[in-house]
């Protein structure tokens, strides 16, 4: 669903009760967005996603800006022992030195996309935070300086979510995001796959919702790939899962 | 210096002499001592190593931190962050989260004493009717 959170407005909240403010920065990374300088304590990300960049890596991070918190979270780091292999960092380095051209570049071709599926007639709903008519778009363009490149669209029907995944060639059917491929996932039954049924049909992540995550592919191939997906379903043909 | 620029010059402490613009990979999970009591700042793999401490150093500046820990997923980085709460502590997570989050908190915290209610936190309202005495943080 995509929603925002006003950073700056929680952080005066929880610094008021005595609360750590933790801010998971995954999908915007510090080049849209920068937690820490609006008031969060912790910052955490799947390093697996636009800072790696390149669907190859998997990492992890945590970042503060305190250092009695960076002690703590120091201790319990060399005590349980999950940290990231020399390799792994620096293929990470590497990753990181391309970070804002590549962001720049997906969040382009996710505008596109995501202009693209609102002229569609099979799809219901285009949840991409860079649009005008995302209900936070806004406290985003207030906080941040960029909106990312994730976007998640409704079908029409469950036949059409499935003729989607199926038929896609190009894009491909797979969970992760923030790499130069473009991926897309079933929330349903992929990322959201642990949570409660009614829970998670409460939050709009039912059988007609798919996630895009848009990649460094040539916009116009990505949309020639999604479009005959899009359009088959319903003509008659069945569904060939 | 812009986020471009820091994206790659963000760490400006150099690992070794031969002038190497890429960052050497230090593939060693132990580090030599000088003397009886003396570090090359380097001990063991696990507490630093040169090349993740460039990585982290470089995430830290980028996010305009004082530090930052490189983990070997994102869910090792979140369970880590959970091993700051004790039993009993109340924590508030964006109902919006990644489903794995979602296994860890109620699969695993829970059963370690730690409570979470999830709410939709772009809605401050409601972070703030979900605070009791015992919450100790907010996850969005």
């Amino acid at each position: 669903m995509m929603h925002v959170t006003d950073i700056a407005e929680t952080a005066r909240l929880t610094k008021r009760h005595g609360l750590l403010l933790i801010v998971d920065n995954t999908f915007l990374t510090p080049y849209y967005l920068k937690p820490l300088e609006l008031g969060a304590d912790i910052v955490i990300h799947s390093g697996t996603k636009y800072l790696g960049g390149h669907n190859d890596t998997l990492a992890g991070f945590l970042v503060v800006s305190d250092s009695e918190l960076s002690e703590r979270l120091r201790f319990i780091f060399k005590t349980t022992g999950a940290c990231l292999s020399p390799f792994h960092s620096w293929l990470l380095i590497r990753c990181i030195k391309t970070l804002a051209v590549r962001m720049d570049r997906q969040q382009e071709n996710a505008m596109r996309i995501a202009q693209w599926l609102l002229t569609h007639e099979r799809v219901r709903a285009v949840h991409y935070i860079g649009l005008p008519s995302h209900p936070h778009y806004e406290v985003s363009k207030r906080q941040g300086t960029g909106f990312g490149s994730m976007i998640s669209f409704e079908t029409d029907s469950e036949e059409t979510a499935i003729r989607v995944l199926s038929k896609v060639s190009l894009i491909q059917y797979a969970e992760s995001l923030g790499g130069v491929e473009t991926l897309i996932t079933y929330p349903m039954l992929q990322t959201h796959a642990d949570i409660p049924k009614e829970e998670r049909e409460a939050k709009g992540i039912n059988e007609r919702l798919l996630r895009l995550s848009v990649g460094l592919e040539y916009a116009e191939d990505l949309i020639s790939c999604a479009a005959p997906t899009i359009r088959w379903a319903g003509c008659g043909q069945k569904k060939s899962l | 210096m812009d986020f471009t620029t820091l994206c790659i010059h963000g760490n400006h402490r150099k690992y070794d002499n031969t002038g190497a613009i890429s960052v050497p990979i230090f593939q060693s999970a132990t580090f030599a001592h000088p003397g009886v009591g003396i570090s090359t700042g380097y001990d063991y793999s696990r507490l630093q190593n040169p090349t993740r401490e460039h990585l982290e150093r470089t995430v830290a500046k980028l996010e305009g931190g004082i530090d930052a820990m490189a983990f070997s997923s994102g869910m090792a980085a979140i369970a880590a962050l959970m091993e700051l709460f004790s039993p009993g502590d109340h924590i508030i997570a964006s109902d919006d989260i990644y489903g794995g989050s979602h296994r860890l908190f109620f699969s695993i915290s829970k059963k370690n004493g730690l409570d979470f209610s999830l709410v939709d936190t772009s809605d401050i309202s409601r972070i703030e009717s979900h605070i009791r005495p015992k919450t100790k943080g907010s996850l969005c």
